[in-house]
C-alpha cells in the first residue's frame, strides 16, 4: 500500500457508500445511493413502505450483494474485509431469528464466549435487567413475545460492542417506554465514539437525530441536520413525521410526472 | 364405529381431491372430458407403476445375479438384529409422545365426543401401520428377487410373493407392541412425567445376544422365508395370531387412554398434518414452520457449558443433541450409508448396487448431520455474531454428529471379520465418507450454486461420494476410495472456505 493509499485509509470515514444500487430481478429497489457515516453519528433512515430502506440496511451489513458500487469500512471494501466488518458492524432485522434450543441467557452466553469477550456475565445482566428480560432469561425465545425477542436481539447486539449498530425498525415491536429507554442507549452509544444507523416510520416524542437519511423510490432524496432539512423542505417542524411529509410533498412538485 | 371409519374415509378423500386439483382435474365436474381425463391419469398411473415396477425388478435381478455365494448366509445372520433393532427404535418413538395422534378436525369431532375410545385407537392403529406394511412389501418384496434370482431353491417371483405375505404379520406385531407399550405410558398413571422414558427400550439391545431364540423370531422367521430356505409359511402362523393378539390388547389399552392427554401430545402433530402438503411443494417452508412449531414446546435440559471460541461451538453442538435425542437416533441413516459403501468395497458385492447406495445418499435424512450449522448458516442475523469462516464453522458444528457415525460405524466395522489391513483402511474410509457427507451437506447451504439446497445436497453428495466410492469399485480396493476421497475432500473444503 502506497503512502497516500495509508493516508486516505486514515480519513476515510467510518462508512462509506459509493453510487450502491440493489436490484430484485427487474426492480430497482435502491438506486445509486452514496453516503459517508462519521463515528459517534446517530443517524435515522425514513421513508415511506417500501422506499428501500430495509434492502439499504442489508446491502450495507452484505446480507444482500449489491449489483453496483462500493460500501467501505474504514476504507475497505466490506467484500475484502469480511471478517473486520463482522467484528464492527451488526444488524438487527425487524424480525430477529434465534436458536430454537438456546434459552434467552444462552444466546447471550453463547455469542459472548464464541466472541471471547470478557466480563461478560455482568454486562449480559444489566443489559437483560434494562430492558426487562431478567425474568425471562431461562425462557425460550420463541416462547416470548415480538418486542422481547426484539429485546433480546438488541442485548445480544450491545454485547458484542461493534462500532456501527444498523437497526431495522427498532421502535415499531416495543412499547413507548421502551422506545425512548432504547432511544438513550442510542444516544449514550453515539457518546462513545459508536455510530448508529436505523430506519424508522416513527421515533420517540422530542427525540432528534445528528442526521435524517429519507428515501423514496429506492433512491435517496434528503440527507441533513434536523434544522437544515426543516429549512430547505420549509417543513412545520424538525420531527420525523413533518419532514417525511414534506419531503415526500417536495418530491411530488418536483416530479414532473406527478405534475401531469 | 361407522361414523368414524366415514369420517376417515372424507379424509383421505380429501387429501386425494387436494392432489388430483393439482394435476387439474376436479373429482366435482361431471364434464364428460374432465372424466376422461381422469381416465386418462388412471391408466397413465397404472402403466408407470408396472413399468417402474418392472425396470426395478430386472434392476434388482441383475444386482441379485451377481451376488457372492455368501450373501445369503449374510442376511440370515445379520436379518433378526437388524429387524430388532428397527422393533427397539420403533418402541422409543412410540414412548415418546402419544402413539395414537388427533388431527386438528379428530381434535373437534374424535377427542371430545363420547365414544368408546377403543374404537378410534384401533382405527388410528390400522392407519398408522398401512404405509410401513406397503414400504414394507416393497422393499422385502425386491430383496427376495435378489437373493433368489441365481442362489435361491425357489422361483424370484414366488419368493417375493411369499415373502411379501410373510412380511405382513411382522410388521402388524412390531406396530402393535410398539403401540402397547406407548398406550401404557397414556395409562399408568404418573408415566407421562418421566420425560426419559423413551431411552428406557435402549436397554434391550443387547437382548439379541442374550436370548437370540426368543427376540429375534419374528426376524429369524422372515430372513428363512427370504432367502428361500423355509418354503412354507405356516411358521408365520404364531406370528400372526401373536399379532392379534396383541392388536387385542391395544383395543382394550385404547378404551382406557385420557383423551385429553391424547389432545395434548397430538397438537404438534396435528399442526404439522395441517401444513404436510407443503412438504413437496415447498420443503423449505415446511421445515421453517416445522422448527418453529417444535420450538414453541422446547423444554431445555442440562446447560450450556462455558467452553471459549470454537470450543464453544463443540460445546453447543453437543448440548443441542442432547436436548434432541431424536436427531441423534436420525444420525443412524448416516451410519447405515457408511455401512453399505464400505460394505460394497470390502466384499466386492456387485458394482450395480453403487446406484441403489447412490440413490440412498440422496434421499435418505441424513440433515441432522449438520442440524447446528444449518441453525448458524441459514440466517444472516446469528452468523453475524459468529467470527470464523464457513468451514471451521461447519466443522465445529458438526465434530459431535460426525464423531457419533465414526464411532458407531466403526463399532460395526470392527465386529465384521476382516483382516487387520482392511480393518484399518475401513477405519479411515469411514471417517471420510462421513465428513463427505457433512461437507455435501453443509455446501449446499452455502449457496455453492443457484439450485435450492436439497437439490443441490443431491447433486454434490451424487458426485463426491459417487467418484470416491466408484473409484473403490473400479480400481477394486478401499485404498483408492481413501486416496480419491482425501482429493475430493480437499476440493469441497476449499470451495465451502471460500463461501
Amino acid at each position: 500500500m502506497t503512502i497516500n493509499a495509508e493516508r486516505e485509509k486514515a480519513t476515510a470515514p467510518l462508512l462509506r457508500l459509493t453510487d450502491i444500487s440493489y436490484t430484485y430481478g427487474s426492480y430497482l429497489a435502491v438506486n445509486q445511493v452514496s453516503l459517508d457515516l462519521e463515528a459517534g453519528e446517530l443517524v435515522v433512515l425514513a421513508g415511506r413502505n417500501g422506499a428501500g430502506k430495509t434492502t439499504l440496511l442489508r446491502c450495507i451489513a452484505g446480507w444482500n450483494q449489491i449489483t453496483h458500487g462500493q460500501v467501505e469500512l474504514s476504507g475497505a471494501s466490506i467484500y475484502e474485509a469480511e471478517r473486520a466488518m463482522r467484528r464492527n458492524l451488526v444488524l438487527i432485522p425487524d424480525t430477529p431469528p434465534f436458536y430454537n434450543d438456546l434459552t434467552v441467557m444462552e444466546h447471550l452466553q453463547f455469542i459472548a464466549r464464541v466472541n471471547t469477550l470478557a466480563n461478560w456475565r455482568d454486562t449480559a445482566q444489566n443489559f437483560l435487567k434494562r430492558f426487562g428480560l431478567t425474568s425471562n432469561q431461562n425462557a425460550m425465545p420463541a416462547a416470548l413475545s415480538r418486542g422481547q425477542r426484539y429485546k433480546l436481539a438488541l442485548c445480544m447486539a450491545l454485547l458484542v460492542d461493534p462500532q456501527i449498530l444498523l437497526l431495522d425498525e427498532p421502535f415499531g415491536p416495543l412499547d413507548p417506554f421502551s422506545a425512548h429507554q432504547l432511544w438513550d442507549d442510542l444516544w449514550a452509544r453515539r457518546g462513545r465514539g459508536k455510530t448508529v444507523l436505523l430506519s424508522s416510520h416513527q421515533s420517540p416524542l422530542n427525540t432528534r437525530p445528528d442526521r435524517y437519511l429519507f428515501m423514496e423510490g429506492g433512491d435517496l432524496v434528503a440527507d441533513g441536520a434536523p434544522d437544515d432539512l426543516k429549512e430547505a423542505l420549509r417543513a412545520n417542524s424538525n420531527s420525523l413525521d413533518d419532514l417525511l411529509r414534506a419531503t415526500i410533498e417536495h418530491g411530488e412538485r418536483h416530479d414532473p410526472a406527478a405534475e401531469v | 364405529m361407522l361414523p368414524l371409519l366415514w369420517l376417515r374415509w372424507k379424509q383421505i378423500q380429501g387429501t386425494a381431491n387436494y392432489w388430483l386439483r393439482l394435476v387439474d382435474y376436479d373429482t366435482r365436474d361431471k364434464d364428460v372430458m374432465n372424466r376422461a381425463y381422469g381416465l386418462y391419469l388412471l391408466g397413465f398411473m397404472a402403466w408407470w407403476t408396472v413399468a417402474m415396477w418392472a425396470i426395478a425388478a430386472g434392476f434388482i435381478a441383475t444386482i441379485g445375479g451377481a451376488l457372492p455365494a455368501t450373501a445369503r448366509q449374510g442376511v440370515l445372520a445379520v436379518a433378526p438384529t437388524v429387524v430388532f433393532i428397527g422393533q427397539t427404535i420403533l418402541i422409543m418413538l412410540k414412548l415418546h409422545s402419544s402413539p395414537y395422534k388427533l388431527s386438528l378436525p379428530d381434535i373437534a369431532y374424535v377427542g371430545g365426543s363420547p365414544v368408546q375410545r377403543a374404537v378410534p385407537v384401533t382405527i388410528g392403529f390400522f392407519g398408522d401401520v398401512v404405509l410401513p406394511m406397503v414400504l414394507g412389501i416393497v422393499i422385502i418384496s425386491f430383496m427376495a428377487v435378489a437373493l433368489n434370482v441365481r442362489l435361491g431353491t425357489v422361483g424370484e417371483v414366488q419368493a417375493a410373493m411369499r415373502s411379501a405375505l410373510a412380511v405382513i404379520p411382522v410388521i402388524t406385531l412390531t406396530w402393535a407392541i410398539a403401540w402397547l407399550i406407548g398406550l401404557a405410558r397414556m395409562v399408568v398413571p404418573g408415566a407421562r412425567r418421566w420425560s426419559a422414558l423413551w431411552l428406557a427400550p435402549v436397554v434391550l439391545l443387547p437382548l439379541p445376544f442374550v436370548a437370540p431364540g426368543i427376540v429375534a423370531w419374528p426376524g429369524n422367521m422372515l430372513a428363512s422365508i427370504l432367502v428361500g430356505e423355509a418354503v412354507d409359511l405356516s411358521g408365520m402362523a404364531p406370528v400372526l395370531l401373536a399379532a392379534a393378539a396383541v392388536i387385542a390388547l391395544v383395543s382394550f389399552m385404547g378404551n382406557r387412554v385420557n383423551m385429553i392427554d391424547v389432545t395434548d401430545e397430538s397438537l404438534i402433530h396435528a399442526q404439522m398434518r395441517e401444513i404436510s402438503n407443503l412438504l413437496l411443494i415447498a420443503p423449505g417452508a415446511y421445515a421453517r414452520a416445522r422448527s418453529q412449531i417444535h420450538a414453541v414446546t422446547f423444554k431445555p435440559v442440562l446447560r450450556l457449558p462455558n467452553a471459549e471460541g470454537l470450543a464453544m461451538l463443540v460445546a453447543r453442538s453437543a448440548l443441542t443433541y442432547l436436548r434432541s435425542p431424536l436427531d441423534v437416533l436420525k444420525l443412524l441413516f448416516a451410519v447405515a450409508l457408511v455401512q453399505g459403501g464400505l460394505a460394497m468395497l470390502a466384499y466386492g458385492l456387485p458394482g450395480l448396487l453403487i446406484i441403489v447406495w447412490l440413490y440412498a445418499v440422496a434421499v435418505a435424512p441424513t440433515a441432522s448431520l449438520i442440524k447446528v450449522f444449518s441453525a448458524d448458516a441459514d440466517d444472516p442475523f446469528m452468523r453475524q455474531f459468529l467470527p470464523m469462516d464457513s468451514l471451521r464453522l461447519l466443522l465445529a458444528d458438526a465434530a459431535v454428529p460426525m464423531a457419533l457415525v465414526v464411532l458407531a460405524s466403526a463399532v460395526l466395522w470392527l465386529l465384521q471379520p476382516v483382516p487387520a489391513a482392511t480393518g484399518v483402511l475401513g477405519l479411515v474410509l469411514i471417517g471420510i465418507l462421513t465428513l463427505l457427507l457433512a461437507l455435501c451437506r453443509g455446501a449446499s447451504l452455502l449457496r455453492l450454486t443457484s439450485m435450492r439446497a436439497h437439490v443441490s445436497y443431491r447433486v454434490l453428495a451424487v458426485i463426491g461420494l459417487g467418484v470416491t466410492l466408484g473409484a473403490g469399485l473400479l480400481m477394486g480396493g478401499i485404498l483408492a476410495a481413501v486416496v480419491v476421497g482425501v482429493f475430493v475432500i480437499a476440493i469441497f473444503a476449499s470451495l465451502i472456505a471460500a463461501a
